[in-house]
């Protein structure tokens, strides 16, 4: 029954997938519609997306989880508010304004793109991280530096164990987030998936557009599915 | 406990030693101690009692440098702990908080083995070492080793507090309330457990608790402290208890002081009481004769292996001889010589006869207590106390003579 339950997102998804994949092979394809819906072209799209995304969560989860570190240490502490702040610009931003805009100053490509979903979805990463260290009971750190250990040894050995349940938990949003937000990357030259869905409205080719849709959605919840198996192995026991 | 045996005087060396200690936490006016000097002597417990705020913690965050002092020196061991590195000295001091502080992640052996694992230990050496001191606590070893903390209860999660405190085998112990989050019963026994462990671990221990009663059970000598740090008085139990220095101090220890300081003393130290013992099948005529002789109101019939069944009074011997066992008062009050005069004192005054037997670990009689014995023995105390107690005691810089 557990089993079964925890099987259950990704049966659906397939079951999606079938369905999607049996609508399309009914349908009478022409020619635009065959360049976009046929295996390689596909595959190609949805391996650049993902790369994207997953380059993106990387690059995130590394920056947005040390800055969060350094912003709960003693000295550093003052300057959280400051950079929540400059998060908070960063998620509140349309993420397409900051597409084209950093493609503006910046210039287009797969960097740009990764620029830009970095930004977008840093700040859950960099709050969980935060909160994830400060809600680590402060009597914990006490015996830790009581019986010796230095703050590295605490942070490594005590803190960050103790909040890795709440940082997984942004790393698991940023992640869809990331998913979600690398289909605007068609607009600055990035592929991914975008692609099949812009043609499929420039082209008015609604079974296009309808796959490459569906594709990102079972995209996002097979990764967010697994990102939630991560995050239970990755617990702590005795938690 | 509290007082050593005339024979053991030796010279003090100080472990840890105070001199002149302020600190003050920013934001607030009052320092948290402000000129604070004590020392504490090698293989002793000293507690630091008073109420909450008074700075009891902030003394020991000072010793082992999880704070600094703002001015002032303290010495351990002989090395200004300015000059130590502070994780190292805090792997040679033993530290145990009132939240226990177990790492929720980690085993209780893998809890037990951080300061060894910091001092690279090897795995087996730590298992070993884990082991025996999960024994040492009383925590079967096999049962408890790979246990996660939050399936421990507080008592035992307390022992494996204590249990990672005296990994390393350090030779000081600091002790913050290590038993306030315990409920009565287990804080008993585990003070209990600590008191006999010492005995033989012989730790330099400076244990903190705003709790009067446990400050008198565990410490060799005490330290009442008011807010900002100020010691009121700085001696043993006996003299705290019976020459408050202050009308703080008195006010702290409060009504009952004299009964608070029965718990120092044992039932072995009282002056055995007169009375006659016999055989529960003794000849009333033997009995009569016996009581008689040795002046008293009654007699002690005990059974063949030497327990105490009932007390008989002469009156009681004329009117029932033929049915000994029921005319008389059972005697229920048994006590042992390593019992305290509080304990004995309740047991006295529960049973009509008004005194206790002392037995060995038989449970056969070796003597009998009666209140008058109690009553010289707090005398005594107090007399004695009167001669060592100075007023407001501050102990000398130098090494002393006990």
């Amino acid at each position: 029954m557990a089993l079964l339950r925890r099987l259950a997102l990704p049966l659906i998804v397939s079951g999606v997938g079938l369905v999607l994949a049996v609508w399309v092979g009914t349908q009478e394809l022409d020619s635009i519609e065959q360049r976009q819906l046929n295996g390689a072209t596909l595959l190609e799209k949805i391996v650049e997306h993902l790369e994207l995304a997953a380059a993106a969560s990387v690059v995130v989860v590394v920056l947005a989880v040390s800055l969060g570190i350094v912003l709960t240490r003693p000295g550093t502490r003052r300057l959280a508010p400051a950079v929540i702040a400059v998060a908070n610009v960063g998620q509140a931003t349309p993420s397409i304004g900051f597409l084209v805009v950093g493609a503006i100053v910046a210039g287009i490509g797969f960097d740009r793109v990764l620029l830009a979903l970095v930004a977008y979805s840093a700040l859950p990463v960099l709050r969980n991280t935060m909160v994830g260290l400060q809600q680590v009971d402060r009597s914990l750190i006490e015996a830790a530096r009581g019986l010796g250990m230095s703050p590295t040894a605490t942070l490594l050995r005590v803190e960050l164990p103790l909040s890795v349940p709440v940082i997984l938990a942004g790393v698991r949003t940023a992640l869809v987030v990331n998913v979600g937000t690398a289909t605007l990357a068609t607009f600055v030259d990035g592929g991914g998936l975008g692609d099949t869905i812009n043609s499929g409205i420039r082209l008015g080719r609604d079974t296009v557009l309808v796959t490459g849709a569906v594709l990102t959605a079972m995209m996002a919840l097979l990764l967010d599915w697994v990102a939630r198996g991560a995050e239970d192995l990755l617990r702590p026991r005795g938690l | 406990m509290a007082e050593r045996a005339p024979g053991a005087r030796r010279p003090r060396v100080p472990a840890i030693r105070l001199e002149g200690v302020t600190k003050a936490y920013t934001g607030r006016v009052e320092p948290a101690v402000r000129d604070l000097s004590f020392d504490v002597a090698e293989g002793e417990t000293a507690v630091l009692v008073g109420p909450s705020g008074c700075g009891k913690t902030t003394t020991l965050r000072l010793i082992n440098r999880l704070i600094t002092p703002d001015e002032g020196r303290i010495v351990v061991d002989g090395d200004d702990v300015s000059g130590a590195e502070p994780d190292a000295l805090r792997r040679r001091m033993g530290y145990v908080i009132q939240q226990i502080g177990l790492f929720p992640h980690m085993t209780v052996q893998e809890n037990v083995a951080t300061v060894p694992r910091m001092l690279g230990w090897s795995k087996a050496r730590r298992g070993e070492r884990t082991d025996e001191l999960l024994a040492t606590v009383g925590l079967e070893p096999s049962a408890f080793r790979d246990r996660f903390p939050r399936e421990l209860s507080g008592g035992q999660q307390q022992r494996v507090g204590v249990a990672r405190a005296l990994a390393a085998d350090p030779p000081i112990l600091l002790m913050d309330e290590p038993f306030g989050s315990v409920d009565p019963v287990v804080r008993e026994r585990l003070q209990d457990e600590l008191l006999s462990l010492q005995r033989r671990l012989r730790k330099t221990i400076l244990f903190v608790t705003h709790d009067i009663d446990e400050a008198v059970k565990m410490g060799d000598r005490i330290a009442v402290m008011d807010h900002g740090g100020r010691i009121e008085q700085y001696a043993t139990p006996a003299q705290v208890l019976s020459r408050p220095a202050s009308q703080f101090v008195s006010e702290f220890v409060g009504p009952g002081a004299t009964l608070k300081a029965l718990s120092l003393t044992r039932v072995g130290d009282l002056e055995p009481a007169e009375c006659p013992v016999l055989g529960l099948s003794s000849d009333p005529a033997a009995i009569r004769a016996a009581i008689r002789r040795a002046g008293t109101e009654d007699a002690l019939l005990v059974d063949d292996a030497g327990r105490p069944r009932c007390w008989v009074t002469v009156e009681e011997l004329e009117r029932r001889f033929d049915a000994l066992g029921e005319a008389a008062i059972a005697a229920e009050a048994t006590v042992r010589r390593s019992d305290d005069l509080r304990l004995a004192l309740e047991r006295m005054v529960s049973t009509r006869a008004g005194k206790a037997v002392v037995v060995d670990d038989a449970g056969a009689c070796i003597g009998v207590v009666e209140l008058a014995g109690v009553i010289a023995a707090v005398e005594s105390l107090r007399s004695h106390a009167s001669v060592t107690a100075r007023g407001r005691e501050v102990r000398p810089l130098s090494p002393v003579s006990d």
